[in-house]
């Protein structure tokens, strides 16, 4: 069944689009329009990474703050959180000291309210909400491999029109399914970048520069969910996403990228090829499922809409069926 | 004879594996560059979904396929899916 009365359509009606393709191209647009971060809120993050930043370099003068993640790369959602960075010359800032002073500080300062310190995790981190803005906090320490990522990542997007639409589009996806969150085997970010980074640069249209992405991101979208739902041999294929050579490799010959079992997402790491950025995503059989049932959802919603009137078209979303959102405009 | 007429057959791309109304190319239509008449080479980044492989993609794999899911009707990653002046 068509969706209709989903938010971002009000004002916005593509019915009378002759190419079904065209329509879910311009209903993405006015998707990635609607969850974009007004001004306000653009202000209103940076002020808070600017305060707290200040506070804790109070704190530690010889320490440098750094943010990556969904905020350094411009690919959050409403209510992400910011991840931030501590970083030191003699590294000794992971230490279980450290993370409760820099906890007990944030407190004093009221900076910080919900705060927990993780100090036994493998990367163990503060969690807080900031109080005035009440945006949720992750600060880890002495590690810089999300701070090359985001660089990375920024520079992904600059140079791959439809990268930052589609990633955004899969984000939501994913989070209405509560398939994104890694520590329970979900999909992290990083590797959902990667994903389609990696369609989009393989592809027959886009690598011979017949197509432009931005144009053509009905078809795209779905063509992403067709690869990772349907097609792509997650038993024996690991994503190589290094600079200048996108491609496939043969898990055969890489065996720090094979997972526990056969069939597992590999990705490999461009900045360390001995290592899985999608490792703790256990549980690509749902994922892949579910991207299947997106492709299902979204072809289905073209084959009715093909079929029907222009009045039985009006008001109604293809996009509805896959991203579920029901948040006020931003 | 009404055993014809329910034979599955697309009068859109002439495929006996789907009806007139579902046919992807419903979808799958893409809007092109202006300008197509400039010289155009094979990419160099072809590769296989289903096998890694560098030189052919995943729809054209001649070893087994790996995913269960079925692929009746083509995909996106086929060298039917290049620019016309490079199939
Ligand atoms: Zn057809
Ligand atoms: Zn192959």
């Amino acid at each position: 069944k068509i969706k209709n009365d989903v938010p971002w359509i009000k004002n916005h009606d593509h019915s009378t689009q002759k190419e079904i393709a065209d329509w879910l191209t311009l209903e993405i647009k006015d998707f990635i329009a609607y969850i974009s971060p007004s001004k306000e809120e653009i202000e209103l993050r940076n002020n808070t990474v600017r305060k707290l930043r200040e506070a804790i370099m109070e704190l530690w003068p010889d320490c440098e703050v750094h943010v990556f993640g969904s905020y350094a790369t411009d690919l959050y959602l409403p209510g992400s959180d910011i991840d931030m960075v501590i970083v030191s010359e003699h590294g000794g800032y992971e230490s279980r000291n450290s993370l409760y002073s820099l906890s007990s500080f944030l407190k004093r300062k009221n900076l910080a309210k919900n705060v927990e310190v993780i100090a036994k995790a493998k990367v163990p981190i503060i969690k807080f909400t900031e109080s005035t803005s009440n945006i949720h906090i992750d600060v880890s320490f002495e590690r810089t491999n999300g701070i090359d990522a985001a660089k990375t990542i920024r520079s992904w997007i600059t140079e791959t029109p439809g990268l930052r639409e589609i990633v955004l589009i899969v984000k939501q996806f994913l989070s209405s399914r509560k398939l994104n969150n890694v520590h329970v085997g979900g999909l992290g970010g990083y590797s959902i970048i990667c994903l389609v980074y990696s369609f989009l640069i393989l592809h027959p249209r886009l690598s011979t520069g017949n197509i432009s992405p931005y144009e053509n991101l009905g078809v795209l979208l779905i063509e992403f969910f067709e690869l990772y739902g349907k097609n792509f041999g997650y038993d024996n294929v690991a994503i190589c996403v290094e600079p200048d050579n996108v491609c496939y490799l043969n898990k055969k010959y890489y065996p720090d990228l094979q997972g526990r079992s056969s069939f597992a997402l590999s990705i490999q790491d461009p900045s360390d090829p001995s290592n899985n950025i999608s490792r703790g995503s256990f549980n690509i059989r749902d994922i892949k499922k579910a991207f299947a049932g997106a492709y299902e959802l979204l072809t289905n919603g073209c084959y009715d809409l093909d079929t029907a009137t222009y009045k039985q078209r009006i008001g109604k979303s293809i996009l509805g069926n896959v991203v579920r959102y029901k948040g006020a405009a931003r | 004879c009404t055993e014809k007429q329910r034979r599955v057959y697309c009068q859109t791309c002439g495929s006996t594996r789907h009806f007139t109304d579902r046919c992807t190319s419903i979808w799958r239509s893409y809007l092109t560059v202006e300008n197509a008449n400039r010289k155009m080479g094979l990419p160099t980044n072809i590769y296989c979904y289903n096998c890694a492989e560098k030189g052919h993609y995943g729809d054209e794999c001649p070893l087994e396929r790996t995913s269960r899911v079925p692929n009746l009707d083509g995909s996106a990653f086929s060298g039917h899916n290049l620019p016309q002046q490079l199939r």
